[in-house]
């Protein structure tokens, strides 16, 4: 029993060392990433933002407060206290606006990121409680030259129901130093592409310099029959535009989708040679389809060869592969274009080029004229020889007769 | 009579010869159209054409590394995710494996493994299920850690398949800079008698970034810039920040008298003041030799008690040129 009790004491006194010792060398972890904010062409007045992120490997949540000091202290805003813990870091974001009338330039100064303390004192020690603290350098060049420039990208739209809104999404990133409300025109077409059946214009949305922001808009259908349609999304001010296909559908109707995902042939072939043409189609709607591949071969300006394979079901998600094969006659650049039509939908044009060389000298090759030349050779050698033998026959029936 | 039977004999297998000779050569010159089918118009006909179509090699169709940006974890490790789409129009499951290395600009393809700037892995996860039966979707991930240089980092993804072909293409992203400190809780210094010097407590800070860092050094008692380094609960309450002090490059573990202590240790201050520190983040992947020691004392001025607690800011910045 008494052994027992003095084990106890043993395991007791250890774990108490060990709970001692781990508080003792317990550390706190704190990082900032990037170290260093460079602002580059901030316009006088403008506006500018970057993010940085704070993490830590302490699973108490630890509180930071964000204090910015320099010749930019004024020009900052962000999020002045915070908690970041481990697995969940914080994204800190910085704007700087500079004044109107700052004259061009760098201007530096830092924001210091300080930690609450990460532990206490100690009852009857004299104890320093450690914080620490990280600085944000930043660097905020001033300028007077206005500078737009944009991107717009992710560009989708979603079929509807007649008589909802057609909606069409895309991300614009402002990468210049002026505050853009971009111009965007959305032309929608009919299933042939022949003629835009509507128009719509829209500039209600602002983005301020170096942001990214997602636009939506709608397009309302009342007017739009049952069927597909083209849209060309122009954001004017970017330089970027994207055509799109949509449906407008009767009410719970299945939707057909599919997608074109692949022309594929050799990129060289010799004149003669017959090249293989696979022709890759996806069911990405949300029924099974009949789907063919129409198309054609170009060589400049002029058709060589009409495509149109035979008609394929396929089933929902699934793929379908269409085989084709063309034989160049001619040296030169092939364009091998067309699309899948399915479910009276078309899918969106596709090409790849097929570079067409001449044929490798090959010894066979002179076989045939060879055969020519000997035949023609050994024709007129049996005319010669017969000719020959005629002559001594004649000559020797006179020679009979004298 | 028997003249003319010789001449007939040799003009006839002269004539003979060559018909079989031109016979032969015909022969020779159009055996290659002898399976043309020839038919009218309107008549169907069946064409049997033959042709082998040889294995292609697979297509690497993107790269994409964390959408071109990358920030580490203090202290830890970051998963990066290299993920590759490829195409391979014989069949997917021809594909036998994707491998990755992700490395700075300052090393290559092929170069050893290293914690700072090369980063390899060998099987990565190929998704069958991902698009159609020719597309696969590969997920290379790396456990980068904390001191991966910053910079460019190019992922370079390899995918063989069974027929032997093998294909390479890459993209890149940033790693962005991190700065980053680990330190202790606190500075113990037990129990200090009043008018004494305390025992020499020594504070490891290490750089757990990929920066080389700078050092600020501040202390307060109870609110930022209060010239104290302690608030006590007992007699005169206080102890003044220039009592608080340390030395950022030697250690004395003697016993020390006050005058000693001033002039071997440095007073802390109460604003912010930043010593050359230069502590270098780690480029050694199995010993860590981006820590440095200071060592601190305080002294405990007559009149004070009790349980004393103040504040020690340890501020990093960016050293310059790094």
């Amino acid at each position: 029993m008494v052994k027992i009790r003095i084990k106890m004491k043993g395991i007791m006194v250890l774990v108490l060392v060990c709970i001692i010792c781990t508080y003792l060398v317990s550390a706190a972890n704190i990082g900032l990433s990037p170290a260093t904010f460079d602002y580059r062409e901030v316009l006088r007045g403008g506006y500018s933002e970057k993010t940085a992120i704070i993490s830590t490997d302490s699973d108490k949540p630890i509180t930071v407060e964000a204090t910015p000091r320099g010749a930019i202290k004024d020009w900052l805003d962000f999020s002045q206290n915070f908690t970041v813990s481990k697995g969940k870091p914080y994204s800190l974001r910085v704007a700087v606006t500079p004044p109107a009338d700052m004259p061009n330039g760098e201007y530096d100064g830092f924001l210091r990121l300080m930690t609450s303390a990460f532990g206490e004192g100690v009852e009857g020690h004299a104890v320093g409680v450690i914080r620490s603290s990280l600085d944000l350098a930043i660097t905020v060049e001033v300028t007077d030259v206005e500078i737009v420039d944009c991107s717009a990208y992710g560009f989708k739209v979603q079929s509807a129901e007649e008589g909802d809104d057609i909606v069409f999404s895309f991300d614009i990133s402002n990468s210049g130093n002026i505050r853009l409300k971009p111009r965007i025109i959305i032309d929608i077409w009919d299933q042939d592409q022949i003629s835009i059946v509507k128009t719509e214009e829209f500039s209600n949305k602002e983005i301020l310099p170096t942001l990214k922001d997602e636009f939506v808009v709608r397009v309302k259908s009342n007017d739009l029959e049952i069927g597909q349609y083209w849209a060309d999304v122009s954001v004017i001010d970017c330089y970027s535009s994207q055509t799109l296909t949509f449906d407008v559908l009767e009410e719970g109707a299945l939707k057909a989708d599919g997608v074109l995902t692949s022309i594929l042939t050799r990129k060289t072939a010799e004149v003669d040679e017959t090249v293989p043409i696979k022709v890759g189609f996806k069911n990405t709607g949300e029924k099974e389809v009949e789907a063919y591949f129409k198309g054609q071969i170009t060589f400049g300006e002029k058709i060589i060869q009409i495509l149109e394979t035979d008609r394929f079901t396929v089933l929902v998600s699934e793929s379908e592969e269409f085989n084709l094969f063309f034989t160049p006659k001619q040296v030169g650049k092939y364009v091998i274009s067309g699309r899948v039509f399915y479910s009276s939908k078309r899918t969106f044009e596709s090409s790849t080029v097929l570079n067409v060389v001449t044929k490798k000298f090959q010894l066979s090759y002179l076989v045939t004229p060879l055969i020519y030349i000997v035949l023609i050779v050994l024709i007129l050698f049996l005319f010669y020889k017969i000719r020959k033998e005629k002559k001594l026959y004649i000559n020797k029936l006179k020679h009979l007769k004298t | 009579m028997k003249m003319i039977n010789s001449f007939e004999i040799i003009s006839f297998s002269i004539f003979l010869v060559g018909i079989i000779l031109i016979v032969f050569l015909l022969f020779l010159l159009f055996s290659s159209f002898l399976g043309a089918v020839i038919a009218d118009v309107g008549e169907n006909v069946t064409v049997i054409s033959e042709m082998g179509i040889g294995k292609s090699p697979p297509i690497i169709n993107y790269i994409d590394v964390e959408q071109g940006s990358v920030t580490l974890i203090a202290n830890s490790t970051k998963v990066v995710n290299c993920s590759a789409e490829i195409i391979d129009y014989d069949t997917e499951i021809d594909i036998v494996n994707v491998s990755a290395e992700f490395f700075h600009s300052s090393s290559g393809y092929g170069s050893p493994n290293d914690n700072n700037d090369h980063y390899t892995n060998y099987t990565c996860y190929v998704d069958l299920s991902y698009g159609d039966v020719n597309t696969v979707l590969a997920t290379c991930l790396f456990d980068i850690w904390f001191y991966a240089n910053a910079g460019t980092w190019n992922c370079t993804v390899n995918v063989t398949d069974d027929f032997g072909f093998g294909v390479k293409d890459s993209n890149t992203t940033t790693i962005q800079s991190l700065l980053a400190i680990s330190l202790p809780d606190i500075i113990n210094y037990g129990t200090v008698n009043a008018t004494y010097v305390s025992d020499e407590d020594p504070v490891n800070i290490t750089n757990v970034g990929n920066v080389m860092l700078n050092l600020s050094l501040s202390g307060y008692a109870v609110t930022e810039g209060d010239g104290l380094a302690m608030n006590c609960s007992l007699g005169n309450s206080n102890i003044s920040v220039n009592h608080e002090k340390y030395n950022s490059t030697t250690s004395n573990t003697s016993v020390m008298g006050l005058t000693d202590f001033d002039s071997t240790y440095v007073n802390l201050t109460g604003s912010p003041d930043v010593k050359e520190f230069n502590l270098n983040y780690r480029s050694n992947d199995t010993i860590n030799y981006a820590t440095n020691t200071t060592y601190w004392r305080i002294y405990v001025p007559l009149g004070v008690g009790g349980n004393c607690s103040g504040n020690i800011i340890f501020g990093a910045s960016q050293a310059e040129g790094d």
